[in-house]
């Protein structure tokens, strides 16, 4: 069957099948982290200056990627594969930083710790943030634009 | 200090409630993902589940709002009401999004939804005492 080289090489869609799990979990997640991150800025900004950008940079990308994964058109799944390879960068990277540098992650004032979102690889969240995006990048690449296969 | 420390922080309103929602979204959960885990389609009595969790949800909201009217407020007001948003949204939300999916994930979300729910019933409570983490 002669298929056109168009409809050989599309990518699945990104909002149905496991594309609507993702699409739920990260949604929560967006909702989550932004509410999280306007009370920390609007209120208490200067206590933890470090914690509070971080986790402010943790709403904007979960936003993004939900953003991303409803519109499911090929520029947008590029910025959804985009958003989840920052975000396993970002859990990895500063859930690294947190562990070993707990005097950037601490209140001067207070000498407590200061959490944010990728703190500590996600603790707060149940570590979905560090299991999240490895499960994201796995579906992108499985429903990945390819030369269908005779079946 | 213990003493002192209760009397000023803010309660939780809706101890009864809360947990009826965690009771009943972990019943939902379980049976949407045994229902997707055999790939069987959406049965209709699964309004009435859904109905159960939102029934409770909305005696738990009914009590935050009197509370709140009534002095006792909550100890981080935007992040609660941006949950109590999620969680009222959720169980509903996901029915009606996953009735137009075939296949499993069109129940997997409302499982995920009855997953989510308890871990937002206990954030609730924190952000409302001021008990979660600093």
């Amino acid at each position: 069957m002669p298929d056109g080289p168009d409809a050989a090489t599309v990518a699945g869609s990104t909002r149905h099948g496991a594309g609507r799990g993702l699409i739920t979990v990260y949604a929560i997640l967006a909702v989550g982290s932004t509410a999280r991150a306007a009370y920390e800025l609007l209120t208490k900004f200067s206590h933890a200056p470090l914690s509070y950008t971080l986790s402010a940079f943790a709403a904007v990308v979960y936003c993004v990627i939900t953003v991303a994964l409803i519109r499911d058109t090929p520029g947008w799944r590029r910025v959804a594969l985009v958003g989840m390879v920052v975000e396993l960068v970002g859990v990895l990277v500063i859930g690294t930083w947190s562990v070993f540098d707990k005097a950037a992650f601490t209140n001067p004032e207070t000498g407590k710790v200061v959490s944010s979102v990728w703190y500590w690889y996600g603790r707060d969240y149940l570590f979905i943030p560090l299991v999240l995006p490895i499960l994201g990048l796995r579906f992108l690449y499985r429903t990945r634009a390819r030369p269908t296969d005779p079946v | 200090m213990l003493l002192l420390a209760a009397a000023a922080a803010p309660t939780w309103p809706a101890p009864t409630a809360g947990n009826a929602v965690i009771v009943s979204s972990l019943v939902l959960a379980v049976v949407t993902g045994f229902l997707a885990w055999r790939e069987l389609s959406m049965p209709r009595w699964l309004v009435v589940l859904v109905g159960i969790v939102e029934l409770a949800l909305v005696v738990m909201t009914v009590q935050c709002v009197l509370a709140w009217v009534g002095g006792n407020v909550p100890e981080q007001p935007i992040v609660f009401l941006a949950y109590l948003v999620v969680c009222l949204a959720a169980a509903p939300g996901t029915l009606w999004w996953g009735q137009a999916e075939p296949g499993r994930w069109g129940l997997g979300v409302v499982a995920i939804a009855g997953l989510v729910l308890p871990v937002l019933v206990i954030r609730l409570q924190q952000v409302w005492t001021g008990a979660g983490r600093a």
